[in-house]
């Protein structure tokens, strides 16, 4: 099985939220749609400074909220509350900090004071377009050769490749297990996210993109002849 | 790793997943209440948060997506780069870092055509986009473009011959896909910035078309 975010191919969601004027898609949203929207988005991105969490490790802990929350929540609710289980994960935050900081709250009573001694890797506004502009890459050195070649035929495996922890996090979607495809592009080697969710290390693999038909993933009948699918799939992913 | 290891560690992330429920359910509400925790524990400082908040609103966003596409389009050595290293030649026009780490872009042609999704979270290139649209990031999109790509493409007024072959893009790894619309005919004439001008977000994920000129 897998998590409640794997929702590739999914039946019963309706149509895509979009803004329509007179049938017309009307491209006008603001980056941010509210305030508390960019505060979560900003928050986020700041935290990640001193929690030195990986990108995997963000992802991981966004899936795996309750499903009854991660169904319900909106996706800045999401972000925001997965932060909150990180941080406390992490050591940076208690559960008595949330308790003591909830009570503050309900009692209209939430007051920033000052802060004199800041955490030494704090993200300062002055670094935020270097921070950004570096980014975190994932591309690593893999020392040996890679196992497929662009136009080999490859197939996925058909369970939950994360070898490490039961429910851990992957990115082989559940509607591509099983699968045959064709090796399209040949990425070199990245950052295995099955690992990094974990703090197991960066345990770099070649990472390829495999073309699926429409037609093996979803039967001839609810497939298209003409359609694919690509999908990144790290070489343990893959047969 | 020994099983029982195995077991700790998963009862502990299960644990911590429910940690949230502790601050108040109202997500406005929530977030002040864990932005002021952190503003007070030193762990953020808030002249960050207003940074990146005007970054991402001011700075970084599909305009910056929409040069290079220009540029791809009348300049025919900067296409041949785009498509044969996408992460360099975008490099070249100061579009770098965060979620734009690793680029590939895909052209659209008269036989196939593109479309961008994450099924699995909401993985899109910030550095020429910025922050995805709300229906990006919405479970109807994620779920049902990859089973039902002519339906949902109808869904953005997107409707294609039925001989054009779509590939979809399922962004699961941290390589992240810009679309090379086809330039629009009939803008022989147009100047680089005018095209720029033509390049809708949507062209460039795949669930639009360039604007037509005027």
């Amino acid at each position: 099985m897998t998590r409640i975010h794997d929702m590739g191919g999914r039946f019963g969601d309706g149509p895509i939220p979009l803004k329509k004027i007179d049938g017309k898609v009307v491209d006008d949203e603001p980056v941010f749609k509210t305030d508390w929207h960019a505060k979560a988005f900003a928050i986020t991105v700041a935290s990640a400074s001193v929690g030195k969490w990986s990108i995997d490790k963000s992802r991981f802990f966004r899936e795996s909220l309750p499903p009854k929350d991660y169904a319900k929540f909106d996706y800045y609710e999401k972000w925001s509350s997965a932060l909150i289980n990180l941080l406390v994960e992490r050591g940076l935050i208690n559960q008595n900090d949330l308790i003591e900081i909830k009570k503050k709250a309900m009692e209209d009573n939430l007051e920033v004071s000052q802060v004199t001694d800041e955490h030494q890797d704090v993200l300062k506004a002055k670094d935020v377009a270097i921070t950004l502009g570096r980014g975190g890459p994932s591309a690593r050195e893999v020392l040996h050769s890679p196992k497929f070649k662009v136009g080999q035929e490859v197939r996925t495996i058909n369970y939950s490749p994360n070898k490490n922890i039961i429910g851990g996090h992957t990115r082989l979607p559940i509607y591509a297990r099983g699968k045959k495809g064709k090796v399209i592009l040949h990425h070199k080697g990245h950052v295995l996210p099955d690992a990094s969710a974990h703090d197991l290390g960066d345990s770099p693999e070649h990472l390829y993109t495999v073309e699926f038909l429409s037609t093996e993933l979803w039967g001839d009948k609810d497939g298209n002849q003409k359609d694919s699918i690509c999908i990144d799939l790290w070489e343990s992913y893959l047969i | 790793m020994s099983d029982k290891k195995n077991v700790e560690h998963n009862h502990d992330e299960h644990h911590h997943h429910h940690d949230h429920s502790l601050l108040p359910e109202e997500p406005e509400l929530r977030v002040k209440a864990i932005e002021t925790l952190l503003l007070n524990k030193g762990i953020i400082n808030s002249d960050t948060v207003n940074e990146l908040i005007d970054t991402y609103e001011k700075k970084i966003g599909p305009r910056n997506g929409a040069k290079v596409v220009a540029k791809a389009w009348v300049d025919p050595e900067y296409k041949k780069r785009l498509l044969e290293n996408a992460t360099k030649a975008i490099e070249e026009l100061s579009y770098t870092g965060r979620q734009g780490e690793h680029m590939v872009v895909v052209e659209n042609t008269p036989v196939v055509h593109n479309v961008v999704v994450c099924t699995l979270c909401s993985c899109y290139p910030w550095p020429v986009l910025g922050i995805p649209p709300t229906w990006y990031k919405s479970d109807e999109y994620r779920s049902r473009t990859v089973r039902e790509p002519r339906k949902v493409l109808q869904e953005f007024g997107l409707e294609l011959d039925f001989n054009t072959q779509i590939k979809v893009w399922d962004s699961t790894s941290e390589m992240r896909y810009l679309v090379l619309p086809m330039r629009p005919v009939g803008t022989e004439h147009l100047s680089e910035n005018e095209l720029e001008s033509l390049v809708t977000r949507n062209s460039m994920i795949g669930t639009g078309l360039p604007e037509l000129p005027k």
